[in-house]
C-alpha cells in the first residue's frame, strides 16, 4: 500500500491538470474545506421565487394545483391582474429591505430573467433550527412587497398572492406555489439529514450548465455532505467517505480521468475493470491473495477504504464512458450494475460501497424502465428510494452521465431545471467547484 | 340594520321550522304552568329509542356468542352519568319521516361510508403528458381510436385483470365490479369520437350554461378519472388510490400502444401518470394527524363544493346548492374526519345529523327573506364590494335572528348538543349571507369568524365548545394574513390547517366558499375538473342528491359496494 494514497492526495481538474499537490486528505472534509462549506451554505440559503409563474398564475386564478405541468384548480372571480414583471425591480428592493438583518449583511436578492433569487443572510441561516425559512421568508416577502407596492386591502386580492406562492400550505405539508429552492422541502424527505440529498440530478446537470467533472464534484460534495450531516461519516466511516469524495468526486490523482483515457481504446465496462485493477496493482491497494488451480487471481485489500475509493472512481469512468459512447443517460444505471457486477466476480473483492452501490444500480435500472414508479435518471434525488440505498456513491455517476445525455429524455435539465442554468451566475461557486475546492484544499 | 319585511317573514320558513320543535320536543306539555308536576322528564330511557333498543337486543345476543360483554345500554350503572335526555327524532329531507341520531353515525350508515368511499377511491389524472411522451419519445400517434383502445385495455386492469405480461393472479370481477375510468374532455369534437362508455360527458350531465363553462377551462386537456374499487380503499386507504389507478394507466398505455415492459421510456409514462401529473382529492396530513392522501383531513374546503353536484350556475337554485355542499361539508370533515380521528368515532353525529334534517339548518330561515333582502339591498348576488361594513351588517342581522328564536325555546339547547350547533349555526349563516351578498369566500369566512366572536361576547358567553370558541379568536386574527400557516385562501384551507377549528369553521369555509361562487353563477368553486369527475352517473354514491341518499342511509334502504360477500360462506 502506499501510504502518501492513503492519507494525501492530488487534486486535478477535468482536462487533467494538476491543481493541487499532495494535500491532505482531511482537507476535503465538508467541515473544512471552505470551498464546499460555500457550496453548502448557498444551498441551504437561497429562496426561488418564479415571478412570471406568480403573475401568470393570478391572473388566471390558476393557484393551488398539484400537478406537475398545468392546473386542475382555477378560482372563479378571484383572477388578479398585477403588473408584477414589470415592477419586479421594485420587488426585489423591497425584498431585500424586508430581509436583511443589517445594512452590510450578506444578504443578497437578484433577479434572474423571471427569477428572483434570495439568498438568506448568516444571521438567519444561524438562527434557524433547519432550512424550510428559504421557502417561507422568501414567499412571505413578496407577499408583502406586493402588498404595499400595489397597495392591497384585505379583500384585494392578498389571499390570492399567498395561495400562488404557497399553494395550499399549510393545508399541504409543503408549499406547491410559485416558491421553491436548491433543496426540497424538508417535509418531503425519506429520513433526516438527508437534505442534501434532496437535489435532482437534473438540477446538479444545470446548476454546473452540463460539465460533465463538475456535475460529480457537486453531486458528490452534497452527497459525501449528508453523510455527514446525519452520522454516517463517523469513526471508521470518516475516512471511507473523504476517500470516496476525493477520487470518485473530485478527480483525486487524475485516477478518473486516467481510466476513461486508458479504456477509451475498448470502451467497455470490462475495460474499465481491466485498468481499475491494474492501477489498484501498481500502488499497491491491493495485492494477489491467491491463485486458484485454473490460473484465476484472487486479491485482497489492506486498505479497505482506498479499495473502494478505487473502485467507486472506476464506477464513475464507467458510467462517463457508457453514457458518452451511446450520448445516452438511460443506461448508466445499467453500467454501474454491470461493473460491479463484474468487479466482485473479477477480483473477489467487495464493490463500490460494499454491495450498496450495486444494488442500488439495480434498483435503480429497475426504476428507470418499470410500470411501477420511476421515472427518467434525470428526475432522481438521492434521498428517493432508487438512489438512497448507497450515500454518495451511485447519485454523482448519474449526475456526470445526464451532462453528456444528447437530449434522448423528456425529461430533460433542460425542461425540468431550466430555471437553473442560470444561477452559475450569481453563485461563483458554482462555476469552477473542482478548481475552488482544491484551491481550498491547499490552505 | 336591515330587517326582514313582514309580507316576507310569512314565507320564510323559519314558522315551520318553530312548529318542527315545538312537535318535537312535545313543547305543549309545559305550557300549562299551573300544574305542580310535569312528566316532561320522562322520557323513558334507553327504550324512547327504537335504535337503541335494537342495540340492546343484539349486544345480548353477541355477548351470548363470544362470551365477552360488550354494549349494555340497558345497565342503568354504566353510560350517561349525567342523565337521559330526550332523544329527538329527525324529521328527514326528501320523505315523510324520521330517523334517530343513531342512524346518521357514519358506521350505522352505508350512505354516509359510501360518499366518503366514493371520494377516497377517486383518482384523477392529465394525460396531456403521457401522449406527449408516447408521441414525442416513442414516435406514436396518438388517436381517438387508439384512446379508445387503451380505455379497454385500462378498464381490464383497473379490474384487476392482467395485463402486458404474463399470466398471474387475477382479482374476482365481482370483487371490483365498482371499479372503472373515464374520460373528461372539454373540446367537444374530441369527446364525440370517445367511446360514451368511457366518458363523462359533460354535455349530459350539466344545464347548457354551467356544462359551457366546465367545457371551456377544461379546454383541449385529457384527465382520466377512475374509481378504484371500495374494497380497495376499505383494506388500505386513500394513499392506495393513485398507485392502483396509475399502476394501471401505465399498463394500459403499454399494452395499447405495444411498448414493452421493460422499454426505457415506460418509466417516463409512469411518473407522468403516477405522480407528476396526479389530481389528487386529499393530500398527506401533517405527522400527528397522519393520514395518507385522499383522506378527508387532506382535502381542501373548496372541494366540497366541487364534489356536491347540485346544478350551478344560471337559473339553478343557489341556496339548494349551498345547503347541499354544506351538509356534504359536515358530513365527510364534521363526522368521518374530526369524528374518526379526533372523538374516536363518539360524538360528532349528533351535531352533524342537523345539516341532513329539516330541523337545526337555517333553510328553514327560507329562500326568499335571504335572496330578496341580498337583491334589495346589493342590487343582486354578489352585488355587494366585499367590505368590513357588509360583513359586520349581515352577520348582526343573522346572529340577532337566531339569537331571537332560540332565546323563544330555551329547550331546544337540549337538541343542539349544549350549544355547539347555534354556534355553528350563526358561523354557517353568516358566512352564507356574506358570501352570497359579495360573492368573495374570504369575506364570508371573516364572517363566520366574526359571528362566533360576537355572540360569544355579547349573548351567549361560551360558544358550546372549547375549541371553537379559542380557534375562532385566533381565525379572526389570521384570516387575510400573509404569514406562512396563516390565511391562504379560503377555497384551499381545510382541516389539516392547525387553525381550523371543527364545530364552526370547517363547515362555515365549506359554505363560504360554495355561497360566494354559487352567488356569482360560476360553474365551480376550485377545480372545473374534480366537478367535472364526480357527475359521474356511475357512481354508488349520488352526489346529485346527497341528502337523500344520506337519508336512505338512514331507512337502510341504500345499497353499497365493496361487500365481501363474492368471498365469503352463505349466511
Amino acid at each position: 500500500m502506499n501510504d502518501d494514497n492513503a492519507n494525501t492526495v492530488s487534486m486535478y481538474g477535468d482536462r487533467g491538470e494538476l491543481l493541487a499537490e499532495n494535500v491532505p486528505l482531511d482537507s476535503l472534509s465538508p467541515y473544512k474545506n471552505e470551498a464546499m462549506k460555500n457550496i453548502l451554505y448557498r444551498f441551504k440559503r437561497t429562496g426561488i421565487v418564479n415571478l412570471h409563474k406568480l403573475e401568470n398564475s393570478l391572473r388566471t386564478g390558476e393557484v393551488g394545483g398539484m400537478i406537475g405541468v398545468g392546473s386542475e384548480c382555477i378560482v372563479p372571480g378571484r383572477e388578479l391582474n398585477l403588473p408584477i414583471m414589470e415592477r419586479r425591480e421594485e420587488i426585489a428592493e423591497e425584498v431585500k429591505k424586508m430581509i436583511e438583518v443589517g445594512p452590510d449583511d450578506d444578504t443578497q436578492v437578484d433577479l434572474l430573467n423571471k427569477l428572483l433569487v434570495i439568498q438568506l443572510p448568516s444571521a438567519c441561516v444561524n438562527l434557524a433550527t433547519d432550512y424550510s425559512q428559504v421557502y417561507l421568508i422568501s414567499a412571505t416577502a413578496v407577499a408583502h412587497a406586493l402588498v404595499k407596492i400595489f397597495d392591497l386591502g384585505v379583500f384585494d386580492g392578498v389571499d390570492m398572492i399567498k395561495s400562488a406562492l404557497l399553494g395550499r400550505y399549510p393545508q399541504t405539508t409543503s408549499p406547491t406555489g410559485c416558491v421553491s429552492a436548491l433543496l426540497s422541502f424538508p417535509t418531503t424527505l425519506e429520513g433526516t439529514g438527508n437534505a442534501y440529498r434532496s437535489v435532482s440530478v437534473n438540477d446538479i446537470a444545470a446548476l454546473t450548465n452540463k460539465r460533465t467533472f463538475y456535475a460529480a464534484a457537486l453531486g458528490s460534495v452534497l452527497e459525501h455532505a449528508a453523510a455527514f450531516e446525519c452520522g454516517d461519516a463517523l469513526g471508521p466511516y470518516r475516512r471511507y467517505h473523504l476517500l470516496g469524495l476525493g477520487y470518485q468526486g473530485l478527480n483525486a490523482n487524475n485516477l478518473v480521468y486516467e481510466f476513461i483515457k486508458d479504456s477509451r481504446k475498448g470502451g467497455k465496462v470490462v475495460d474499465v475493470i481491466d485498468e481499475v485493477l491494474k492501477k489498484a496493482l501498481e500502488d499497491k491497494v491491493i495485492h494477489v491473495k491467491k491463485t486458484l488451480p485454473s490460473g484465476f487471481d484472487m486479491y485482497a485489500a489492506d486498505d479497505i477504504p482506498l479499495w473502494n475509493a478505487y473502485a467507486a472512481a472506476g464506477q464513475m469512468a464507467a458510467a462517463i464512458i457508457n453514457a458518452g459512447i451511446s450520448r445516452g443517460v438511460q443506461g448508466t444505471p445499467s453500467a454501474m450494475l454491470f461493473y460491479n457486477d463484474l468487479l466482485i466476480l473479477r477480483t473477489g473483492l467487495p464493490s463500490v460501497d460494499f454491495g450498496r452501490a450495486h444494488g442500488t444500480s439495480n434498483n435503480t435500472e429497475w426504476l428507470t424502465h418499470s410500470i411501477y414508479g420511476g421515472g427518467g435518471p434525470g428526475l432522481f434525488k438521492g434521498e428517493y428510494l432508487a438512489l438512497k440505498g448507497s450515500k454518495g456513491f451511485v447519485f454523482p455517476c448519474i449526475c456526470a452521465a445526464m451532462c453528456l445525455d444528447a437530449g434522448t429524455q423528456i425529461f430533460s435539465p433542460e425542461m425540468t431545471s431550466e430555471n437553473k442554468f442560470g444561477l452559475r451566475n450569481i453563485m461563483p461557486e458554482l462555476k469552477n467547484p473542482l478548481v475552488d475546492i482544491a484551491e481550498a484544499a491547499k490552505n | 340594520m336591515e330587517k326582514p319585511e313582514k309580507s316576507e317573514s310569512k314565507d320564510t320558513g323559519y314558522g315551520n321550522m318553530i312548529k318542527d320543535m315545538q312537535s318535537m320536543y312535545n313543547l305543549e306539555k309545559l305550557s300549562d304552568i299551573s300544574k305542580k308536576t310535569t312528566t316532561f322528564y320522562e322520557f323513558g330511557g334507553w327504550k324512547q329509542s327504537k335504535a337503541k333498543s335494537e342495540f340492546v337486543r343484539s349486544a345480548h345476543e353477541i355477548a351470548k356468542e363470544r362470551g365477552i360483554p360488550g354494549y349494555q345500554g340497558d345497565r342503568e350503572d354504566l353510560g350517561v352519568p349525567l342523565g337521559q335526555r330526550y332523544l329527538a327524532p329527525l324529521k328527514l329531507v326528501g320523505v315523510d319521516a324520521y330517523g334517530e341520531i343513531d342512524d346518521f353515525h357514519d358506521i350505522n350508515n352505508a350512505a354516509i361510508q359510501q360518499a366518503c368511499d366514493d371520494i377516497k377511491r377517486t383518482s384523477i389524472v392529465s394525460l396531456d403528458m403521457a401522449h406527449r411522451v408516447l408521441e414525442q419519445r416513442i414516435g406514436v400517434t396518438v388517436t381517438p381510436e387508439t384512446i379508445n383502445h387503451y380505455l379497454e385495455c385500462k378498464n381490464h386492469s383497473i379490474a384487476g385483470g392482467a395485463l402486458a405480461q404474463e399470466h398471474m393472479a387475477e382479482i374476482n370481477p365481482l370483487m371490483t365490479k365498482d371499479s372503472y375510468s373515464k374520460m373528461i374532455i372539454g373540446n367537444k369534437e374530441l369527446a364525440d369520437q370517445i367511446d360514451n362508455r368511457f366518458l363523462i360527458s359533460i354535455e349530459d350531465e350539466f344545464s347548457e350554461d354551467q356544462g359551457g363553462k366546465l367545457a371551456e377551462a377544461i379546454g383541449d386537456h385529457i384527465y382520466q378519472v377512475s374509481r378504484i374499487p371500495t374494497i380497495a380503499v376499505r383494506i388500505a386507504d386513500g394513499g392506495i388510490t393513485h398507485r392502483w389507478d396509475n399502476t394501471s394507466t401505465s399498463l394500459g398505455l403499454v399494452a395499447a400502444y405495444n411498448l414493452g415492459g421493460g422499454y426505457s421510456a415506460v418509466s417516463d409514462l409512469v411518473i407522468v401518470a403516477k405522480h407528476l401529473q396526479t389530481v389528487q382529492i386529499g393530500t398527506v396530513t401533517w405527522p400527528r394527524r397522519a393520514r395518507a392522501p385522499n383522506e378527508p383531513g387532506g382535502v381542501p374546503v373548496g372541494y366540497m363544493g366541487d364534489i356536491c353536484q347540485t346544478p350551478m350556475g344560471e337559473g339553478s337554485d343557489v341556496l339548494k346548492y349551498v345547503f347541499d355542499a354544506g351538509a356534504l361539508g359536515a358530513m365527510y370533515y364534521e363526522l368521518v374526519w374530526f369524528g374518526g380521528y379526533m372523538a374516536g368515532g363518539i360524538g360528532p353525529t349528533t351535531a352533524i345529523a342537523n345539516a341532513f334534517t329539516g330541523i337545526g339548518n337555517i333553510e328553514g330561515l327560507g329562500s326568499s327573506l335571504i335572496t330578496n333582502m341580498i337583491k334589495r339591498k346589493y342590487g343582486g348576488l354578489a352585488g355587494a364590494e366585499p367590505s368590513f361594513d357588509v360583513i359586520r351588517e349581515l352577520t348582526q342581522m343573522i346572529c340577532f335572528l337566531f339569537m331571537e328564536g332560540l332565546d323563544r325555546f330555551p329547550v331546544m339547547l337540549e337538541h343542539l348538543w349544549g350549544g355547539a350547533v347555534r354556534q355553528a349555526g350563526v358561523a354557517i349563516g353568516s358566512a352564507m349571507l356574506v358570501s352570497l351578498a359579495t360573492g368573495n369566500s374570504l369575506a364570508g369566512v371573516i364572517a363566520s369568524n366574526y359571528a362566533f366572536c360576537h355572540v360569544m361576547k355579547e349573548a351567549w358567553g361560551r360558544g358550546g365548545f372549547g375549541a371553537a370558541d379559542s380557534l375562532e379568536y385566533v381565525m379572526m386574527g389570521n384570516a387575510a394574513s400573509m404569514r406562512p400557516e396563516e390565511g391562504n385562501l379560503p377555497e384551499l384551507r381545510g382541516p389539516n390547517m392547525s387553525m381550523i377549528s371543527l364545530p364552526g369553521h370547517i363547515d362555515s369555509s365549506v359554505t363560504a366558499c360554495a355561497a360566494a361562487h354559487a352567488a356569482r353563477g360560476d360553474a365551480w368553486v376550485l377545480s372545473p375538473v374534480v366537478k367535472v369527475a364526480f357527475a359521474d352517473p356511475n357512481l354508488t354514491f349520488d352526489f346529485k342528491n346527497i341528502r337523500e341518499e344520506v337519508t336512505k342511509g338512514v331507512l337502510r334502504e341504500f345499497m353499497p359496494e365493496g361487500d365481501r360477500d363474492p368471498i365469503k360462506p352463505a349466511r
